[in-house]
């Protein structure tokens, strides 16, 4: 190799090296521990948004690396991070409250933040959360929740899977059927996918009681109803939804024996923002017509409105089957006198027409209202029926 | 009295030793013990919590490293004690890493029967003295 292409090569080796410095991030300067860059590398990205970069400077201002130690401000920069949802900014949250490092000692909030860790796929908040569960420290006891916590953090955490063997099974008069208590919701907008955070509990339950989790989108400004965008089924006490884009939303979770058609509902609570309580929803019901039944398409458009002023969310779809009779029908005890108050306000029925229907696939809160033609209208044309 | 100054004194055995950013200590505790019974290595059922206990102050992506010194009493001969402290220290990380622990975080080390928490003559078997101490820098 010649001199002068040795020189090129120099040259172009040293620029290389140049741009890489220039994007150096404060990773980077964490990792060849230079924490004093890494700290200004880390403020200019987390005044960008990086939770990542919060992340760092709560670890930096935790070990004292670069500046003096601070556990209130490391604190600070975790939590920044952890509402972000960064799970293990939202673990050392956890940690701390759980240590009183920082902070005044609180294992119920603590345990919040495990919850979200958790939900976000974190082995040791999954295992802590089942100590906490298992011990009643911070949550109310519960065996079950501490053997689902522990048996995720088992597929990592062998410790996790010994702690479950040993747990004592839950007398059969301890369980009941009770509303979950909502612990936190959040809505977590980072990058392009937002999604919900959600932590509730519950006391043990008869073991064919699961959690339903539901998100709804509350009805904007105008419009006639809104939607519940998310149903999920599960043994959880945390969980994430994607959300489709932002806007205000409400959750709430319920616990559902779909064997004996009972269900214990929390209150809808919104999800961020101030979501009002009015915009809540009393109870859904949807409104199935045969196709091309244009009475029953009109006279829907008109029970949805009247519904949706006392608080009922309205859903108008086809029937499935044709239909042949007008009938009013919900698959939970709890929502007979919902039932009861819809089949009353329609012309034909009365409320002993409401129908049990354990096996018609309705949620909690739910009824389900098949319209079979509708009152005569003088701008509709009859010989078209 | 400080690590360092520690391991100078002692009758040593490091197993597993990581390069990590220094760090100033924890928040209280300052440390756990995790008892053992007499000639045992294996973690006793009603130990295990002060582990949980332990895993339950380690905090994420911390380069902090968490030393796990073994003891013995003074029952046996010094050189089968300091392998049943060593091997003490080890169960203890084996139930921090069993824990989610990373094994770069943890330093082992045995003390054998140089450094009693509890004074004694030879052939006492002292419970203090058979213990794993958990402490952070």
């Amino acid at each position: 190799m010649t001199r002068p292409r040795a020189g090129l090569l120099a040259a172009a080796m040293l620029a290389a090296l140049g741009s890489a410095v220039a994007a150096e991030t404060g990773q980077q300067a964490f990792a060849r521990e230079d924490y004093a860059a890494a700290a200004g590398l880390w403020r200019d990205e987390a005044a960008g948004g990086s939770a990542g970069a919060a992340f760092g400077l709560g670890m930096l201002n935790d070990l004292g690396l670069g500046l003096p130690r601070d556990p209130a401000k490391a604190l600070r920069w975790y939590l920044e991070a952890a509402q972000a949802g960064f799970a293990e900014a939202q673990f050392n949250v956890g940690v701390m409250l759980d240590a009183g490092a920082g902070v005044p000692r609180d294992v119920a909030a603590a345990a919040v933040w495990y919850g979200r860790a958790a939900a976000n796929s974190h082995a040791r908040a999954r295992y802590n959360l089942g100590l906490l569960y298992a011990a009643g420290d911070g949550l109310p006891q519960n065996a079950d929740l501490a053997a689902y916590w522990l048996g995720l953090a088992g597929a990592t955490l062998p410790a996790a899977t010994e702690r479950r063997a040993q747990l004592a099974p839950v007398r059969d008069d301890r369980r009941s059927l009770a509303p979950p208590t909502l612990l936190a919701g959040a809505l977590v907008a980072g990058g392009a996918a937002p999604r919900a955070e959600m932590v509730w509990t519950a006391p043990p339950a008869s073991p064919d009681a699961r959690f339903l989790v539901e998100v709804a989108r509350l009805p904007a400004r105008g419009e006639a109803s809104g939607d519940v965008l998310v149903s999920t089924v599960t043994d959880a006490s945390a969980d994430l939804a994607a959300l489709p884009r932002s806007g205000d939303y409400a959750w709430r979770v319920s616990r559902v024996d779909a064997a004996a058609a009972r269900y214990a509902a929390a209150a809808w609570r919104p999800l961020s923002g101030d979501g009002a309580a009015a915009a809540m929803p009393a109870g859904r019901v949807t409104l199935r017509i045969n196709p091309g039944d244009r009475r029953a398409a009109r006279f829907a458009r008109e029970l949805g409105a009247s519904f949706f002023a006392v608080g009922l969310w309205v859903r108008i779809e086809d029937a499935d089957e044709p239909a042949t009779a007008t009938s009013v029908r919900y698959a939970f005890r709890e929502d007979e006198a919902l039932a009861q108050g819809v089949a009353e306000a329609l012309p034909v029925l009365t409320a002993q027409d409401a129908a049990f229907a354990a096996d018609l696939g309705a949620a909690p809160g739910q009824v389900i209202v098949t319209l079979v033609g509708g009152p005569e209208y003088a701008d509709i044309d009859e010989s078209r029926l | 009295m400080s690590f360092k100054a520690t391991t100078t004194r002692m009758l040593a055995a490091v197993v597993l030793v990581c390069g990590a950013a220094a760090a100033n200590a924890q928040e209280a505790p300052e440390s756990l013990k995790i008892y053992f019974d007499t000639g045992s290595a294996s973690v006793r059922a009603d130990q295990t919590g002060t582990l949980d206990q332990a895993a339950r102050l380690f905090r994420d992506g911390n380069p902090i490293v968490m030393i796990v010194a073994g003891g013995a009493d003074t029952v046996g001969s010094p050189d089968a004690n300091l392998t049943l402290s060593v091997t003490r220290a080890e169960a203890v990380a084996r139930g921090l890493s069993d824990r989610g622990i990373p094994a770069a975080r943890l330093q082992v080390l045995g003390r054998g029967v140089s450094e009693l928490p509890v004074p004694t003559p030879d052939e006492v078997a002292e419970e203090a003295n058979r213990v794993v101490e958990i402490t952070w820098r």
